[in-house]
């Protein structure tokens, strides 16, 4: 119903062509993970679904319903966007920073009210950040930084959340956590994931599906497990990859020569 | 200091505010080159409220309600508006550096009141009198031609519009030295005297003319505080989290540029108000303009009142320029704050 859809987008930069004519749909509980290699279009293509980017008319839709023709405000109910290095601003409390997230439901002036502070609390409670409240947001850990971050846009209770290399500035230990929530989210809440991810080990661990950029274009696009063992991903990453299994959980590594 | 003030340091610094502006009033009304005692003043007052009997000496009443007060009230006109224009300028664009001129309303009014003072090649004939619709007019087609350079269009953004607040502002100043080539000594001592801004003009009919520029615009600017706070996670992030960041650009930089035309059109060019204030402010109860702004008010209220005093006191019977005073006074002031400064933007 609220399906993320989006239908022969073709995008220009100057004369560059970044995005050719790529339609895919997004569905509700499920994770779709963007991956490829530099350069592809990832970003790209996660700015133009979230409405940043500066995606064409009728190329990006909601349900039936250009994604153009929403209001600011209308649009950050229903698509929630965490880019690759938000920006971090000085001086501010993590819990007036999560607050942030419920400025679409909130009039011009109006500060938050009980139910934003409720909502609030019950994203923090589920993203373990409720002891950070009082913290100023400048002085977290990475690690903490990103669950709070994750967490602004979750205060926006969108059906479909947006992210730009979520885990890029993380640890391998955060980077798992950080997934782990993302897939939390998904399973319990419901909602919609579309992430560019670099790791495909990770990319097949905890999305549903890939989606394979290659030069603008959707190269490969399938069930996770799948497309980590398609043979076309080597070649389009230059070298060439090997799924191996440890423990039951299957790794990608570039195999040596 | 912490990096976000509490409640309570929060209301601490509002009744220090307060206070201070209360001392700087009095001090205003106290303080000139006729001297009239504090007795004599609370005599006044005390009379006029109808506490006391007695006659009122007109000469006394005279300086007190028609020179010193509409000169006080002009000053804290003066101060909040430029304070409010520089912590609003300083939020959106998110740049530190950001005053009430930064889209070139100084220049504009500048060379405005150029053409007023020195006449334009038998065109316009020079006339005292139009100094300040000049200056107001040349204020307001500045912000207008910056806003038409850098701020339309899908790709503008705070940083093309401060680009093209320096463009502007470049032009209009080489306009206005042209202007002054063929000036005489007597007409650019008047054009420089009117840069540095005076308070010395004021008159109950500046203030009225004045009053409602300023109540309004502040009013907008201080209305879009909790939109200003969101701002600070940027104007990317700021439209997705829904808000209009376009619609926020053109209300508060339009408000904030109307009341700055309107001050510096009718005291001339008073700077490093709306650029310390702020900070100042910032430094002591955080980075929230639901805080800033009103607060900024209130404390460049006191700060020009203060200047002013100064600026007609210490080589009296004549006058300092009181730019001058703020950046003589603002500056030392700015660089110990800055010095122990935990907060930036």
């Amino acid at each position: 119903m609220n399906n993320l859809k989006v239908k022969d987008l073709t995008l220009r930069v100057g004369s560059k062509v970044i995005l050719k004519s790529i339609s895919l749909e997004f569905e509700p509980s499920r994770w779709v993970s963007v991956i490829g290699p530099n350069g592809a279009g990832k970003t790209s293509l996660v700015e133009a679904i979230s409405g940043v980017g500066m995606a064409p008319k009728e190329t990006v839709f909601i349900g039936e319903r250009d994604l153009t023709t929403f209001s600011e405000r209308e649009r950050a109910t229903l698509v929630s966007f965490v880019p690759q290095n938000p920006v971090i601003p000085r001086g501010l409390s993590v819990f007036d920073y999560l607050c942030l997230g419920r400025t679409a439901y909130q009039g011009a002036w109006r500060s938050a009210g009980p139910e934003d502070k409720r909502i609030t609390e019950d994203v923090a409670g589920r993203l373990g950040v409720s002891s950070l409240f009082e913290r100023e947001l400048a002085s977290l850990s990475g690690g903490e930084r990103q669950r709070v971050v994750l967490g602004r846009s979750l205060v926006q209770q969108c059906p479909i959340l947006v992210l730009d290399e979520p885990t890029a500035a993380l640890d391998i230990r955060h980077q798992l956590e950080t997934l782990r929530l993302l897939r939390q989210e998904v399973d319990q809440q419901g909602i919609c994931v579309v992430s560019t991810l670099h790791d495909l080990t990770l990319a097949g661990q905890f999305a549903d599906r890939l989606v394979v950029l290659d030069d603008g274009q959707v190269a490969i696009d399938g069930p996770a497990h799948e497309v980590i063992r398609n043979p076309k991903l080597s070649s389009i990453y230059g070298l060439r990859l090997e799924v191996v299994t440890v423990d039951g959980s299957e790794i990608v590594v570039p195999a040596p020569r | 200091m912490s990096t976000f003030a509490d409640r309570k340091g929060v209301r601490r610094f509002l009744v220090g505010a307060v206070f201070t502006l209360l001392i700087a009033i009095a001090l205003g009304l106290l303080v000139g080159p006729t001297g009239i005692s504090p007795m004599a003043i609370i005599r006044n007052i005390a009379i006029h409220l109808g506490l006391q009997k007695g006659r009122i000496d007109p000469l006394e009443n005279t300086i007190l309600w028609q020179i010193r007060a509409p000169r006080l009230v002009l000053g804290v006109l003066v101060g909040s508006m430029l304070s409010v224009a520089g912590a609003t300028y300083q939020g959106i664009f998110r740049n530190p550096l950001a005053d009430p001129y930064v889209l070139g309303a100084a220049s504009g009014a500048g060379l405005g009141a150029t053409v007023a003072l020195l006449g334009l090649g038998g065109v316009v004939g020079a006339n005292v009198n139009l100094i300040s619709p000049f200056a107001f007019v040349g204020a307001l087609v500045a912000v207008f031609a910056t806003w038409f350079v850098g701020g339309r269009g899908s790709r503008s953004n705070g940083a093309t519009l401060i680009l093209s607040g320096v463009s502007v502002a470049t032009l209009l100043t080489s306009a206005q030295t042209l202007l002054q080539q063929h000036a005489s000594a007597t007409s650019l001592a008047h054009v420089y005297i009117w840069l540095l801004g005076s308070l010395a003009s004021a008159s109950w009919s500046t203030v009225e003319g004045l009053t409602t520029y300023v109540l309004v615009s502040v009013a907008i600017c201080m209305l879009v505080a909790r939109q200003l706070d969101v701002m600070s996670v940027g104007e990317v992030e700021a439209r997705t989290l829904g808000l209009n960041v376009r619609r926020l650009r053109i209300i508060s930089l339009g408000a904030a540029s109307l009341g700055t035309a309107a001050v510096v059109s009718a005291v001339g060019l008073i700077g490093f108000v709306g650029l310390v204030v702020p900070h100042i402010v910032r430094m002591a109860v955080g980075t929230s303009y639901r805080r800033i702004l009103p607060l900024s008010a209130l404390v460049g209220a006191s700060f020009l009142v203060f200047a002013d005093t100064l600026a007609r006191t210490v080589l009296a019977p004549s006058e300092l320029p009181i730019g001058v005073i703020t950046a003589l006074v603002g500056a030392p002031i700015f660089v110990v704050v800055l010095r122990n400064r935990e907060v930036w933007l």
